[in-house]
């Protein structure tokens, strides 16, 4: 692997922002919404999926591969579930 | 490319922020969800597959078995469906470091640099939170759907062995960066394993009752291990959301201990068991009962009714009957609201999401705080399978473990009906004292039954 430069201090920042996002969005809603939004918050946390599908494109070997299609499957399951789980429970709460 | 990644960020960042409300909650999860598919069309664009036949079968298939599980899911069962998604998205982080890890140990043999060490603390933190996260969901998931005993499983040596293992764990970690090879043996296959029994081990001896503060927790370290597997590949909207998930649901984690009055330390040490005996009540007598029929008359007189919904009406499906009985006490004259704990239930929030299913209307739903205003005029509440969460010890018995929770002060109503299936403890395995009061009747029995005859009584005018 070929060494590339990383710049941390930026790194850094983009991490404690979106931390920090993470903690002023969720910090107020009301109790009434905490299911759906678990669920997601979960849906997105499947996007590890774009880590598979990046690593898919570069592997050298059988099991690599192997790995990243089952990793692919799992995490198409958690994205595409959570999506259609929470979008039933909130079509119910908006009649 | 980075534009589209920041794009697709930006989406899920707006649409977590519209689902922070009722009325735009909807739009946010499309939002988010577009945000998804662009993130995940813009890698396959700058990443081509090589093999577009497997991926799109695989991509198919997991999809299909996705929607079909999200739409015959019984609302009852959503907290173990979370654990289960959870546990799946923390696996394909796991893999995703697996194949990281195996591509840098086969390639790596010159370049040892700050970047290189850098990558592999990514890799060994991918791997080790999806790791737990994985097989920690799949214990949640297995003690929420009763496959697995719900309460605390305890064995000899627990917290040694867990000591024990959290040093393996850092030992192979650090093993693999520094050297990638220990007394001849490869330390990352055994990362991977310690990981897998660390997830088990420490969900395994928590009890039921702290289940929402553990869902929330796993749901966060499912968004640690994204943002990890990140770090690897320096994936910009992999960070981003994964932080923005992990943070989310620590703040939900923390909401939720704050309900139950438990600190997080203690959830995850699962403290609770072993205080309880001390904490015997000392009132004693007994509370008084009462048949399903003599509960007409009160119902009948009641100008405000409050509803005190808890995790047994979950259990007993009867989130129908309530809406039935309270539609005849709303024809009646009576003015009804539902007071809803925010751990009622068996996850965050799951009492809405069961109220609404049976179509319960919103602006009913009544919060800790105004529902506490309103006790004094209410004139009868009925508690349906809630026990803890309505105990008096939490304001009055200093000794309590519970005092100190923030309760619905169901005992201020001039008559508190409690519906039960038994003379059973709460989760806490606490006397509740509430049931020891004057203005306080039990009516035992399966609560879907009691309140459908509730209901046909009203039936009979």
């Amino acid at each position: 692997m070929e060494t590339v430069s990383i710049d941390y201090g930026w790194l850094a920042f983009c991490m404690v922002l979106a931390g920090w996002l993470g903690f002023e969005l969720i910090g107020k809603i009301p109790s009434q919404l905490h299911t759906p939004l678990m669920s997601g918050t979960n849906a997105i946390s499947g996007i590890t999926l774009v880590g598979a599908l990046a690593a898919l494109s570069y592997t050298t070997d059988a099991i690599t591969e192997v790995l990243c299609y089952v990793a692919i499957f799992f995490a198409i399951i958690n994205v595409v579930g959570g999506y259609c789980v929470t979008d039933r429970m909130l079509k119910m709460f908006k009649k | 490319m980075d534009a589209f990644f920041v794009s697709a960020a930006i989406l899920l960042i707006v649409g977590l922020k519209l689902m922070g409300r009722a009325a735009t909650a909807r739009k946010g999860n499309v939002l988010s969800g577009i945000g998804m598919l662009l993130a995940v069309a813009t890698t396959l664009w700058a990443f081509p597959p090589k093999n577009i036949w497997i991926l799109v079968s695989i991509v198919t298939f997991g999809s299909l078995i996705g929607i079909w599980t999200a739409s015959y899911v019984k609302m009852t069962a959503m907290p173990e469906l979370v654990a289960l998604f959870n546990g799946f998205g923390g696996l394909a982080s796991l893999l995703v470091g697996v194949v990281e890890g195996l591509k840098l140990m086969h390639t790596s043999d010159d370049s040892v640099g700050t970047g290189v060490v850098f990558t592999q603390v990514a890799i060994v933190s991918a791997v080790i939170i999806g790791g737990i996260t994985f097989t920690g969901s799949l214990v949640a998931y297995g003690k929420l759907s009763r496959k697995l005993p719900s309460g605390s499983i305890v064995f000899p040596f627990q917290p040694y062995v867990c000591f024990a293992l959290l040093c393996f764990l850092y030992w192979s970690s650090c093993g693999w960066i520094v050297s990638q090879s220990i007394f001849g043996f490869d330390p990352f296959y055994a990362m991977i394993a310690f990981s897998l029994i660390a997830g088990i081990l420490f969900t395994l001896h928590i009890g039921g009752g702290d289940m929402p503060v553990v869902i929330a927790l796993l749901n966060s370290l499912s968004g640690v291990a994204a943002c990890a597997a990140g770090l690897i590949s320096l994936n910009k909207v992999l960070i981003v959301a994964g932080c923005l998930v992990g943070t989310s649901g620590l703040i939900l984690t923390l909401i939720m201990c704050k309900a139950m009055n438990r600190s997080i330390g203690k959830v995850l040490l699962g403290g609770f068991e072993a205080s309880e005996t001390k904490a015997q009540s000392k009132s004693s007598g007994k509370p008084k009962t009462m048949m399903a029929e003599d509960a007409y008359f009160p119902l009948e007189a009641a100008r405000t009714v409050a509803i005190v919904p808890g995790y047994g009406l979950a259990v007993a499906q009867a989130q129908h009957a309530v809406k039935e009985l309270v539609q005849k006490l709303t024809e009646n004259g009576a003015e009804v609201f539902y007071a809803i704990h925010p751990v009622a239930g068996r996850m965050p929030g799951h009492m809405n999401v069961l109220l609404a299913e049976a179509d319960v209307d919103y602006d009913q739903l009544t919060e800790l705080e105004a529902a506490n205003a309103r006790f004094q005029e209410t004139d009868v509440a009925i508690v349906i399978g809630a026990n803890d969460v309505v105990n008096p010890a939490a304001v009055e018995n200093k000794n309590s473990p519970l005092y100190g929770m923030p309760i619905l002060e169901v005992f201020k109503a001039k008559t508190v009906l409690v519906l039960k299936r038994g003379q059973g403890k709460g989760f806490s395995g606490l006397e509740n004292e509430l049931f020891l009061k004057d203005n306080v009747r039990m009516i035992y029995g399966d609560a879907k039954k009691t309140l459908t005859q509730l209901a046909a009584q009203f039936k009979g005018e």
